[in-house]
């Protein structure tokens, strides 16, 4: 184990991690509004970079225009979700909204194969092509620096917006519903607002990391970019709740997982899955309350 | 409560006497299910029995027993046993629902010899591939692909004045789905033969599994042998159409110093275990051949994708300039399109020579030079006419490289079929397959096989990927070890 | 808890017990005699399909090997759709990586009859007692996490025994797998049918049993109040545990059927897409509901097949009319109807099927007969 390999996996692991991020990101914002651990929350990603796709690869669309008809796709879906799923479900216990989503995500799925099966591995062109920085020898994309960017865009974005009326608004209907309705604040609206802003940030992860890699159906939930399980893993690390500790505990999650390449693991089975599961066990069972929140958030 | 407590004996009563009565009335019906159902194993071995014999009896005892540990099912290891009686049932064993149908009035015709998916006018051949799944083809490819031959060749009247019928099925990339599948065709369909069209641990679980069912089984040369499980040689009903990855390892080692004198080389296998024998080869082959031209050789996951960027760097960082590749297309295409530098890829055959892979990976597959026992679409014309016809004729479609390699493999099978003659049977098949005659159809390079040797490709075509035409172009024809 | 205690033990408790059913005293509903005739020709005709059709005895029909197989892998998902009904109906606590604790079994029985050397009939218990441990493991990690937590913890931990547990050759024969052969007298696909179908039974009328002891009564007042229940000086920790060990149980057991069933068994078979429908045709049967349970099973065992497809000669219209080919059928129609069963029809099967089982019970037909409000899941411990 050089200092290189170690290198590599922090370089490799933060960009990875991005995505988790993203993902994590939407993640604890549908917890906070309805309490459920949203396993279509990468399906969002895929639905979101399949539309992109559609639209840049075989209607020749341009690709600005494409990705912003594939975030639109992934908002639509995210609404859809939460008219046809969450909102009829809104008495039913956390587990059954779990499975809800679940049921999303492989309604999704099962129709990406469906109509995708005609040229089952996908390819979606990057934004800029090439190469930026080899640090330690990593190969680090524009695409990737990228998706670096857009996350830190979107964390101050979404800080700032919390701060905005309309931001107080959906934080207030969140931990008082009631006395939000009271003061006028429309608790369906505010669910729709927090699922429509969760879905484009899965689309956004969607589009890009999609051009990272080849793409099949179920891409960010287990296909090549799987996310759902790191992107839950960082949710849980910011306690579900914290914004700014879901984009650090992507990162972390991103790194931690980076760690199973490591050449001292190479002749163990699945070493990535092996150092997650242990990873998220030590978490939970040390410090359930997530690493990055200061007060218990369970 | 009190209601049913009385109730459900009663109802119980009532069934129980429906049942018994209805046995007593027709107490034949139940013993003709049953029966061949319950002798089916039994049957089964007693055919391999009877057909050992006259064959190659040395041959077909070891094999049944030490070669298919799988095949350990209960009864499989009856071989010797099995007089000319439980031979004659054996075709009603192939599925054991219709007795005296099929097989079972066989013996009586000509000979001992299972005739299972033969009639006089038809026989039917079983296909599996992948098209739904982690790695799937495309569907719609097959759909369109299987049966062209078959087509073509009924229009002309068929073989021996026999129609090929053909049965496809989705094995899901999946080797416990593929032997499902399998053993549908086999025992269901009651199919004559099995073909593999794709995906090795699919052909390696369903190759057992034929050998266990007396079922001919046919696909494209992949690995040798497998940890635990043996060497695919061993099985009594597998014939590979091409050469193994195993019999390419002198063609890789030529390419590397011929083609690409002077490279540095990479070396990236898959670690799925099928390909450890291959991977030990490879290595020690090449090391020897090139020395120290080879900065790099490991064994990369079987799901390359999530690590292909750490392997992408690898492999740059190693100064490699040329890589020879046994993994996934897809792993193919995620590794190229990760790599800060250029290399030329090079591999045995067939999936990383497709078309859909040259789609996929150009730019960066650029020059790839991967072995195929199928020629791609450029040269099909000159080497066989009748195939861009054909394959319109039945599909109203421009073909494509999967619809060769269906082709190839219908008609090389055909070729087997008309040499075993008009007396047709699976002992009489596979006893053609082993007498040393060759095949060629002009599509696969010539095949030979003998009754000890199952892998009987003899060559391969050399594809290179020729990314102007995003698709793979024939470089050389026939090129053998 | 209330209600176990005003219910004598032996009246057989019904799935949810309902306080004014004690006061009952209404004159019981006898069926007449046409009515036993036609409840008799019902059990009768159910008896024939599961018990004579499979065999091809007095059926019509001709049902090759394959379809029988099919049938046998019904048999088997019911108990898995038994099994992950404790940890779901019973527990309130989700599990997203079923497919390790039935691949455990699955592994367990290949290993002790082909490197063992032992008989079928021993190698079922052994891989039942190993799926109960790692149950009870798993169990011992999820009782310190409340429950969606502990969805996470199984994710994790089915995608860990996927890609890890299930690697090691030497416990499961690599990727090619491991032989996994039948028991002697039960090789044919005919035979092994009843011996699932046996299996299935016996795990049936254990559920049946766990139910109406204490601790199913425990588990229940668990999932209604655990506060409340605890209160009562119920042991919310070893209840809990229990349902982790039967559910355990249970799915090693399925496993284990199926590795004999598939005579080859491959790691690759346990992903996570599996997990997931496992929880598809729980849900849709009808939580808490066995016969609803077993009965989603079984349809998502003959979809995903594509039998279901073929033998209702389906294959045209869902081909030609909506473009789906029957490859797909599974994996399309499956999550649709999970998403209806949750949103519009809370019962799943079990509810659409209650009328017809209170009628064949001996009871009048009742179209309202189970109606359920909504799936309640409830988490013990959220």
């Amino acid at each position: 184990m050089t200092i290189d390999e170690l290198g590599i996996v922090l370089v490799t692991g933060v960009l990875q991690g991005s995505v988790y991020a993203l993902v994590a990101l939407g993640i604890v914002l549908v917890y906070r509004a309805s309490g459920v651990f949203n396993f279509a929350q990468a399906e969002f990603g895929t639905t979101g970079l399949f539309a992109a796709f559609v639209a840049v690869e075989i209607w020749g669309w341009s690709y600005g225009w494409g990705v912003l008809f594939g975030l639109l796709a992934a908002v639509a879906m995210g609404l859809l979700t939460e008219r046809l799923v969450i909102h009829p479900l809104r008495d039913a216990s956390k587990v059954t909204l779990l499975v809800g989503t679940a049921g999303v995500a492989l309604t999704a799925v099962g129709i990406q194969f469906w109509q995708n099966n005609e040229v089952p591995i996908r390819q979606m062109p990057k934004i800029v092509e090439g190469v930026a920085a080899t640090p330690f020898g990593a190969a680090v994309t524009y695409q990737q620096l990228i998706t670096f960017g857009v996350l830190c865009a979107v964390a101050v974005a979404l800080a700032v917006f919390f701060r905005s009326p309309s931001g107080l608004a959906i934080q207030a209907a969140q931990q008082e519903s009631t006395a939000a309705e009271l003061v006028g604040i429309s608790v369906r609206r505010v669910s729709m607002m927090t699922w429509g802003i969760a879905a484009l940030l899965g689309g956004l992860a969607g589009v890009l990391a999609g051009p990272n890699t080849t793409f099949t159906a179920g891409f960010l939930t287990f296909g090549a970019g799987r996310a759902l399980l790191p992107g839950l893993m960082a949710a849980v690390l910011a306690g579900m709740r914290s914004m700014p500790g879901a984009v650090i505990g992507g990162l972390v999650v991103g790194v931690v997982e980076q760690l199973g390449t490591l050449s001292a693991l190479e002749q163990v089975h699945g070493a990535k899955a092996l150092v997650l599961f242990v990873f998220l066990l030590a978490v939970l069972l040390l410090r359930p309350q997530g690493l990055f929140v200061r007060r218990a958030a369970t | 409560m009190r209601v049913r407590n009385t109730l459900v004996p009663a109802v119980f009563l009532t069934v129980a006497a429906l049942v018994t009565t209805a046995c007593g009335q027709k107490p034949g019906v139940a013993e003709l299910g049953i029966g061949p159902g319950g002798q089916y194993y039994g049957d089964n071995s007693a055919g391999v029995g009877a057909d050992g014999v006259p064959l190659d009896p040395a041959a077909a005892g070891p094999d049944g027993v030490a070669g298919q540990p799988a095949a350990n099912v209960p009864g499989a290891g009856g071989t010797a046993g099995g007089g000319s009686a439980g031979g004659g049932s054996t075709g009603g064993g192939g599925g054991g629902t219709r007795p005296g149908g099929g097989g079972g009035a066989t013996p009586g015709g000509g000979g001992p010899g299972d005739r299972t998916g033969v009639t006089d006018t038809t026989i039917k051949i079983g296909v599996h591939a992948p098209v739904t799944g982690a790695a799937a083809f495309p569907q719609q490819s097959f759909q369109s692909g299987v049966g062209v031959w078959a087509n073509h060749i009924n229009s002309k009247g068929g073989i021996h004045g026999r129609k090929i019928e053909i049965v496809f099925r989705d094995d899901r990339f999946d080797p416990n789905s593929a032997r499902g599948v399998c053993k549908e065709l086999a025992q269901q369909q009651k199919v004559f033969l099995l073909i593999g069209a794709g995906g090795s641990d699919q052909i390696d679980a369903c190759a057992r599994y034929a050998t266990s069912v007396n079922t001919p089984y046919l696909s494209a040369g992949v690995h040798e042998t497998r940890p635990n499980l043996g060497s695919l040689n061993a099985l009594r009903t597998f014939y590979a159409m091409s050469l193994t990855y195993e019999e390419q390892v002198p063609l890789l080692v030529n390419v590397a110093k011929t083609d690409l004198a002077g490279k540095k080389v990479a070396v990236i296998v898959a670690d799925n275990d099928s390909l450890n024998n291959f991977y030990a080869k490879v290595d020690g082959a090449i090391k020897q051949a090139i020395g120290a031209n080879v900065v790099l050789s490991r064994r990369i996951p079987k799901k390359t994708d999530v690590d292909a960027p750490a392997i992408a760097t690898q492999i740059c960082n190693s100064g490699a300039q040329a890589v020879l590749w046994n993994a996934s297309p897809s792993g193919l295409i995620n590794v190229s399109k990760s790599m800060t530098c250029s290399v030329q890829f090079f591999g045995p055959g067939n999936t990383n020579g497709l078309n859909i892979v040259a789609t996929g990976g150009c730019p960066n597959v650029g020059n790839a030079l991967f072995f195929s026992s199928f020629p791609g679409l450029d040269k099909i014309g000159q080497m066989d006419p009748e195939f861009d016809p054909a394959y319109r004729r039945k599909t109203g479609a421009a073909p494509d490289d999967i619809g060769i390699a269906l082709w190839g493999a219908e008609k090389l099978i055909g070729s087997m079929l008309q040499a075993a003659g008009k007396d047709l049977s699976r002992e009489k098949f596979l006893a053609t397959l082993a007498s040393g005659k060759r095949f060629d159809t002009g599509v696969y390079p010539g095949v030979q096989w003998s009754g000890s040797d199952h892998f009987g490709g003899t060559a391969m075509h050399l594809l290179r990927a020729d990314c102007g035409a995003r698709q793979y172009r024939t470089q050389r024809l026939n090129v053998a070890p | 808890m209330s209600a176990a205690i005003e219910t004598p033990p032996e009246t057989p408790a019904e799935k949810t017990a309902v306080l004014p059913t004690v006061s009952v005293e209404e004159k019981p509903f006898r069926p007449g005699m046409s009515g036993v005739l036609g409840r008799g020709l019902a059990w009768a005709a159910v008896a024939w399909l599961v018990l004579a059709v499979p065999g091809n005895h007095l059926s019509p029909f001709d049902l090759g090997v394959s379809d029988v197989g099919v049938l046998s892998t019904a048999a088997i998902f019911a108990i898995i759709g038994l099994s992950l009904n404790v940890l779901i109906g019973y527990a309130g606590t989700i599990s997203l990586g079923h497919q390790a604790f039935v691949g455990i079994g699955a592994f367990t029985s290949a290993f002790v009859v082909t490197d063992l050397g032992m008989e079928f009939w021993l190698a079922v218990p052994i891989a039942a007692i190993m799926g109960g441990v790692q149950a009870a493991l798993l169990g011992a990690i999820s009782l310190r996490l409340s429950g969606l937590y502990f969805a996470l913890v199984t994710l994790a931990y089915g995608m860990f025994a996927e890609e890890s547990l299930f690697g090691i050759a030497a416990l499961t024969g690599g990727e090619g797998g491991k032989a996994a052969p039948r028991p002697i007298g039960f090789e044919t696909d005919y035979q092994y049918y009843y011996v699932c179908l046996a299996f299935l039974a016996l795990v049936w009328w254990l559920d049946l049993r766990l139910t109406r002891t204490k601790g199913g009564r425990a588990l229940q007042a668990l999932r209604e109040n655990p506060r409340v229940a605890s209160s009562y000086g119920i042991n919310v920790k070893a209840y809990t545990m229990l349902a982790f060990v039967v559910s355990g149980v249970f799915a090693a057991i399925g496993g284990s059927l199926l590795a004999h069933h598939d005579e080859v068994i491959v790691p690759s078979s346990f992903d996570f897409e599996l997990a997931l429908l496992f929880v598809l045709m729980t849900v849709v049967g009808g939580l808490r509901n066995r016969l609803g349970v077993v009965l989603g099973s079984v349809f998502f065992a003959l979809l995903g097949s594509g039998f279901l497809v073929e033998a209702l000669h389906l294959t045209g219209f869902v081909e030609g009319v909506i473009g789906l080919p029957k490859e797909f059928v599974a994996l399309v129609i499956g999550p649709i109807l999970l998403l209806l069963t949750i949103t519009r029809f809370p019962g799943g099967i079990g509810q659409q099927v209650a009328p017809v089982r209170g009628w064949m019970l001996g009871g009048r037909f009742d179209r309202h007969a189970g109606a359920v409000k909504e799936i309640e899941v409830n988490d013990v411990r959220a």
